[in-house]
């Protein structure tokens, strides 16, 4: 009955002479593990196409939902992770296959004649897989992408005569935007693959017309492609699969960092690992035609000609070394780049070493070390960014405007930027971590926790507020009398009664700030009555004088000689402050060098727009 | 239709070559090629848009971009001479979207005299990343091809050192008469080709 059914199968369709042909191809001196990468980069191929096409019904491509869609699939789609990861990590094991492949190909002399047309239709195929390489790392529009494709695109510009034209066509534009991305999509969903497939085809049906390349060794019978060497393909894809899995599985997925920032620098951008000894090149010469065209074509030109300088015995052998040396060159580039940007983790900084009076190797060796450093440190600020952007999304979720504009938004992550553009300058923002920013010449406070009750204890002592960390490079300083003559007089040698006076007004004072971070014990000093006593300790004297002497606070004292304290270091204080340090509630007599920063009745001659200040001072209070 | 039933396994013999008909086969090469290529050529305006209709208006029939942009006033800028960055805010068209006021870009501003500024775009005229400043050693630096320029902009070239950009950093034009009249900042805001040895204007 079976029988009769396939019988009948057959005659319709003719499938068992294609199944034996596929099946009983003899391969001379039988299967081999060395055959297996053909069949895995088929393998790897399908499982790109079809996790891409299940990827495709997820993604969105646009500026503002291209990135969002890629961060939902990876933080909320069920196994999204999982299948964006295998898309990522299969696609670079497709890179080592195919470097694989070719050594294989080559050293086997599976190029020669009469397979000359197979080896190119495989060269051109590995053109399009680089090209879907290239073309998929800017899709998920993050920082990471944008700009190590920026660099990318750019290079198209550099082809003679119409080079711009080619540029912008690729670039949908002049500047990267939505047709950038709807370009890239097209070309990495569709035009790519659809090549792929028809090449692909080509290369398989020159592969039968051929036959497999191999010696036939008298120990070593022949034998059909089923099932042994089905067999070891088979494992092959397995151990792959594994592989991919296990990577995927270990690292929790691709990684996305920000979204796209064209206004944001990012200075760890580096194309993906497989196009790093390309980016290296870059660096090696003056002119990037060289590296970026030259090279490339010549590398190029020499493949293509291969089958043809093959023919002959020694040309054979010049091909083995010359692509040994390529893939061993490119090897190194590799890990040369690496090293360059990790230099800093594994060597001491410049200031610990010792040069015995070598100048030269001296400065070499800080740059080469301080690049490193703004490598590590920008890769780093990457990651808390994207954290960051995490727990916005998770609080506010992500606007119709796109994730950038919560950063953008975020006090957090725009406080610093705006304290070290508009404010660095003079003050610092440093807790002594290291981590913090240092002002470019100490003359004013360092702002780290301003406002905060241990703020104002080291104001208030006399040996420190000297010091650069509070007004020692102010004109506040020169001045003997007033602050600086209360604190270092009266302050000083305080008896124990003394002591507590202060302690009171410090509590009182600071909780003007409202500080998030000290509004427990804002509120535990309001409870137990030390806000008020505080508020009384004001007004009473030390050796010579009371703040309430100089300082208003709320109805204590009188506008005059000193600042008002009346919610000191509140976010309306601050603001008040920054836009208008002249201001009679602040310093109208003794400001030395503090511009107002938005005292302008147009505001858009403000250097600070009301949005910025806002932000800034939220970061500097440490609000969320 | 008797062959459906028919149990024969072969085709029939295909029937022998007529005679050759060059009409019939140059009509048959130019009509399939053109419906071959059609598919094609309907897309072709809109695959080269971007050279067709290279300046593209935003609402109300306004050009966007390649005008004067006010960037911030010289108080801002310290006198020591050292860059500042600042954003660039102007209305940006990103295909079907138009964003007013949107952070197009940054320059570096810097004072170079009393009523004189100097304008940089931040991008590295190499293959578009962006540069910074290296304050303590008073240059700039690009992080992704290390190439690095003066304070005024200049090529920093030191024999030995590879420095891959083709040429200075791209100045910007500074409003003169709007600096000294009102001590506000307008830079004409334009990106440039990067790679090559001249500036042209994107
Ligand atoms: S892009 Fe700046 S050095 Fe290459």
């Amino acid at each position: 009955m079976m029988g009769n059914l396939l019988k009948w199968l057959d005659h319709r369709t003719g499938y068992q002479a294609v199944l034996s042909d596929a099946l009983y191809e003899n391969i001379p001196g039988g299967s081999r593990w060395r055959y297996i990468t053909g069949s895995m980069l088929v393998f790897a191929f399908v499982t790109q196409a079809i996790t891409g096409l299940i990827l495709w019904a997820a993604y969105s491509a646009s500026a503002q939902t291209a990135w969002e869609s890629v961060f939902y699939i990876q933080h909320e789609m069920a196994f999204g992770w999982l299948l964006r990861g295998v898309h990522h990590y299969m696609a670079q094991s497709m890179i080592i296959l195919l470097a694989l492949h070719m050594l294989q190909i080559v050293v086997d002399g599976a190029y020669k004649p009469p397979r000359e047309f197979n080896f190119w239709v495989g060269l051109v195929l590995m053109l399009l897989i680089l090209g879907l390489a290239l073309t998929g790392y800017l899709l998920p529009w993050d920082q990471k992408g944008f700009w190590a494709t920026n660099v990318a695109t750019n290079l198209a510009s550099l082809t003679p005569v119409v080079g711009d034209q080619i540029q912008q066509v690729i670039v949908g534009g002049t500047q990267y935007g939505n047709h950038t991305l709807t370009r890239f999509f097209a070309v990495h969903a569709g035009l790519l693959p659809a090549l792929v497939v028809g090449f692909l085809a080509l290369h398989m049906a020159f592969f039968r017309r051929h036959g497999i390349t191999a010696e036939p060794s008298p120990d070593r019978s022949d034998q059909y492609f089923w099932p042994q060497q089905v067999l070891k393909d088979a494992v092959g894809c397995f151990v792959l699969m594994i592989a991919v899995v296990g990577v995927v599985v270990y690292t929790h997925g691709a990684e996305l960092t920000a979204p796209a920032d064209a206004s944001e620098p990012y200075a760890a951008a580096r194309p993906e690992w497989y196009f790093l000894f390309l980016f290296q090149m870059l660096k090696k010469f003056d002119s990037e035609f060289i590296g970026a065209i030259v090279v490339p074509g010549v590398v190029m030109g020499f493949l293509f000609l291969m089958p043809l300088t093959g023919r002959v015995k020694i040309g054979h052998i010049v091909n083995v070394v010359v692509l040994l040396v390529l893939l061993g060159g490119a090897g190194y580039l590799t890990v040369e780049a690496w090293n360059a940007d990790h230099f800093a983790e594994r060597n001491v900084a410049p200031g610990e070493k010792d040069f015995a009076g070598n100048a030269d190797a001296k400065s070499a060796y800080t740059d080469k070390y301080e690049a490193s450093e703004g490598f590590l440190k920008a890769q780093k600020q990457a990651h808390a960014d994207y954290e960051r952007l995490v727990e916005l999304i998770e609080r506010k979720g992500i606007p119709k405007e796109g994730a950038v504009a919560l950063q953008r938004n975020d006090p957090k992550t725009q406080g610093p930027k705006l304290f070290t553009r508009h404010c660095r300058s003079c003050h610092s923002h440093d807790d002594g971590s290291g981590e913090g920013i240092v002002a470019e010449s100490n003359t004013a406070p360092n702002l780290h926790g301003m406002g905060s009750r241990a703020w104002l204890a080291g104001l208030l002592d006399p040996q420190k507020i000297k010091t650069d960390h509070y007004f020692g490079g102010t004109a506040l300083m020169e001045t003997d009398a007033g602050m600086m003559e209360f604190v270092t007089g009266d302050l000083a040698n305080l008896d124990a009664d003394g002591k507590d006076l202060l302690d009171k007004i410090i509590v009182a004072v600071s909780a003007e700030a409202k500080l998030p971070a000290q509004a427990k014990q804002d509120a535990t000093a309001a409870a137990d009555g030390a806000l008020a006593a505080g508020r009384a300790a004001f007004e009473e004297s030390f050796d010579s004088y009371a703040c309430a002497d100089c300082h208003k606070l709320g109805d204590i004292g009188e506008l005059g000689d000193a600042p008002d304290l009346t919610g000191w270091g509140s976010h309306e204080w601050l603001r008040g402050m920054i836009a208008n340090p002249n201001h009679e509630r602040f310093y109208p007599d003794n400001n030395d060098r503090m511009p107002a920063f938005a005292n302008n009745a147009d505001p858009e001659r403000n250097q600070l727009n009301d949005h910025e200040l806002d932000m800034l001072v939220r970061w500097l209070r440490g609000e969320d | 239709m008797t062959t459906t039933n028919s149990e024969s396994t072969t085709p029939d013999q295909p029937p022998p070559r007529e005679r050759r008909n060059f009409l019939a086969e140059g009509a048959a090469i130019v009509i399939g090629g053109i419906v071959g290529l059609f598919p094609v050529a309907v897309g072709l305006g809109v695959i080269f848009d971007p050279l067709l209709r290279p300046k593209k208006k935003g609402p109300g029939g306004k050009v966007i971009g390649g005008g004067f942009v006010r960037i911030a006033s010289l108080d801002s800028l310290p006198e020591n001479g050292q860059p500042q960055q600042f954003p660039v805010i102007a209305d940006r068209l990103d295909a079907w979207n138009y964003f007013p006021d949107e952070r197009i870009g940054s320059v570096f501003l810097r004072r170079v005299g009393e009523n004189e500024v100097q304008a940089f775009n931040s991008v590295c005229p190499h293959l578009g990343c962006l540069v910074s400043y290296a304050r303590g050693k008073n240059y700039f630096h690009c992080p992704c091809h290390n190439s690095a320029f003066q304070v005024d902009g200049e090529k920093i070239e030191i024999p030995g050192k590879i420095n891959p950009s083709p040429r200075g950093l791209d100045s910007l034009e500074v409003d003169e008469k709007k600096l000294t009249q009102t001590g506000e900042i307008w830079v004409k805001f334009e990106n440039f080709y990067t790679g090559k040895k001249e500036k042209v204007v994107k």
